[in-house]
């Protein structure tokens, strides 16, 4: 639509041109005479030409608004006033009328965004000047006022036409533009509820890797005490769903927040947790990698029996973490299972010696 | 100011001066300092002008918290001008980020522990600093495995290796099963790190002492230098 308005205007823009230009110059120049006050209408004619090179210009410039077209659209009224009441009634309908014929075109022209019922009223303009000049004349009959009717037809009917060409073609390309807008909305909100449930699928699929072991045990317990298997499969849970929680509100740390949080949930067993971060924060490690850095730990931290030191190190080439803890039961479980596991790129190791065990996973970017 | 002649008291033990705004925090250095047959706190209060007035200004190590009450920024300007009198300084500090911890040690400090590292590394960094020897606590080695400076001293893979493991763990035996060495080799390897670390930091006194004692006791060669 913008194209065609502004087509549609260079288009008004030229064909005024060539009325102003071949039509009405010779009129106003080679017919002086016939006005009262030569000068002036010369005047006149000449503030209409400028006025259409004026809009030309702020066409090329793209700063045709509101104000700068009602300031010309008042310079045309005022052109076509000093034309029509310089003339004699006689002479209302004919050429030398140049404001008669070419008013509603720079009405157009400058009001082309503007709604039919504003701009409409207002190409009766010169009709109404020139009715008025022939009424108040001696010259006043029926065959007159029928001539200023009919020549008001004949000069506003192709204006209203295009007038309302345009005010249409603006109003479709409107619905257009407003469709368009409400199947984008759809469709973003269609991605982003898809983005969501994806994202709420991987997590409960997560939390029930996580939950389902330890709750299938605890179905087969019955009234029998927890075995220290079991409680640790507890906390590692627990941990986990703590840190997938903490995934959805991570700031700019991501990952000291989410290891903060599983962390946290071991800590209320009463044990000395330390955690040491060295390096600057990154938000750019990707969620995998940061389970799979930090799940691993959670294991030697629900063995550890007073005293856990967690250090985090951050490089511009890798990320590591460690987990240093004084275990006293399960060590050797801890060394076969976790040493030399590889988890989304995320290289596993661990030890143990003198009633300390120790993990560390690192992640190479 | 040597260790063998300034800072002595009550016979063969050496003071020591705690520049600390907890009365607690000096309170237990003065225990932990007890304890041992070498070390008595000869003072300790809560501005840094317990060390430069008697008998705090006779005491072989200043033991300074970074950050003193109503202090909005570290006091780099009272570690300068301790540095520059050829004191002793153990910086002891809650802050455990790396830049302070590189400034602090870029200023000439002869270790710098934070509050978490407790008894242990404490009573061994202030024996160390009194003999001139090198001391690298965890902390220390934390902010070093992370240091991009353009200035920073080039490590060889072990010595990066044994100064992560290190950090991660404190305990040298840890670290030893980790990197498959012997706890007194994991010792030299974190030594000479502090040398190279010393070499590379503005001139001063303690760094002077600590490299001169490192050729001494064979752990860098003339070659190094």
């Amino acid at each position: 639509m913008i194209d065609f308005a502004a087509r549609l205007r260079w288009t008004v823009w030229a064909a005024l041109g060539v009325v102003l230009g071949a039509l009405y110059g010779p009129f106003a120049v080679g017919d002086s005479n016939v006005y009262a006050s030569p000068g002036l209408t010369l005047f006149a004619f000449f503030t209409l030409v400028g006025v259409w090179l004026v809009a030309g210009v702020l066409l090329v410039a793209g700063s045709l608004g509101r104000r700068s077209s009602l300031a010309l659209i008042f310079a045309c009224a005022a052109c076509l006033v000093a034309v029509t009441v310089n003339l004699p009634a006689q002479l209302q309908t004919d050429g030398v009328n140049w404001g008669f014929g070419s008013f509603g075109w720079f009405l157009v022209l400058l009001a082309l965004d503007r709604p039919l019922r504003v701009v409409g009223p207002f190409l009766a303009l010169p009709a109404v000047l020139s009715l008025a000049v022939v009424a108040a004349s001696s010259v006043a009959s029926v065959e007159a006022v029928s001539a200023v009717f009919v020549r008001a037809l004949v000069v506003a009917g192709p204006q209203l036409v295009v007038a309302f060409a345009s005010a249409q073609l603006q109003l479709n390309a409107e619905k257009a533009a407003d469709a368009a807008q409400r199947q984008r909305r759809v469709r973003s909100a269609n991605s982003v509820a898809a983005a969501l449930d994806s994202d709420r699928q991987r997590r409960m699929q997560v939390v029930r890797e996580a939950i389902e072991p330890v709750l299938r045990e605890l179905s087969s317990v019955g009234t029998r005490p927890l075995d220290e298997d079991l409680r640790r499969g507890c906390l590692v849970a627990a941990a986990r769903v703590r840190r997938l929680l903490a995934e959805s509100n991570a700031g700019d740390d991501p990952l000291v927040h989410e290891l903060s949080a599983s962390l946290d949930a071991l800590q209320r067993r009463g044990l000395v947790v330390e955690l040491a971060v060295r390096g600057p924060a990154d938000g750019d490690i990707p969620v995998e990698q940061r389970r799979g850095l930090t799940d691993p730990l959670l294991d030697v931290v629900v063995r550890a029996a007073s005293r856990v030191r967690v250090t985090l190190t951050r490089g511009p080439d890798e990320v590591r973490l460690a987990v240093v803890a004084d275990v006293h039961d399960g060590a050797d479980d801890l060394c076969s299972v976790t040493t030399g596991d590889m988890r989304e790129g995320v290289e596993v190791s661990a030890g143990h010696v003198g009633g300390v065990s120790w993990l560390r996973t690192r992640w190479v970017r | 100011m040597a260790a063998d002649s300034v800072g002595e008291v009550n016979g063969d033990r050496l003071g020591v001066v705690v520049v600390d705004d907890h009365p607690a925090v000096v309170a237990g250095i003065r225990l932990w300092c007890a304890e041992t047959d070498r070390l008595e706190v000869v003072a300790g209060g809560p501005t840094p002008a317990v060390a430069w007035t008697s008998p705090g200004s006779e005491a072989a190590v200043v033991v300074l918290d970074l950050q003193l009450r109503g202090m909005r920024e570290p006091g780099w300007g009272e570690l300068t001008r301790l540095v520059a009198a050829g004191r002793r300084v153990i910086v002891y500090s809650m802050r455990d980020d790396e830049r302070t911890v590189l400034r602090s040690l870029d200023i000439g400090c002869a270790t710098y522990l934070t509050k978490a590292e407790g008894e242990a590394h404490l009573v061994a960094a202030v024996l160390a600093a009194v003999d001139d020897q090198p001391y690298l606590s965890p902390a220390l080695a934390g902010a070093m495995t992370v240091d991009r400076a353009p200035d920073r001293p080039r490590l060889t893979e072990r010595e990066s290796q044994v100064l992560l493991a290190w950090f991660q763990c404190e305990s040298k035996e840890v670290v030893a099963e980790m990197c498959g060495l012997s706890p007194r080799t994991v010792s030299g390897y974190l030594d000479r790190v502090r040398i190279r670390y010393a070499r590379v930091g503005r001139p001063a006194r303690t760094k002077a002492s600590l490299v001169a004692r490192a050729l001494q006791d064979g752990l860098i060669g003339l070659d190094d230098l």
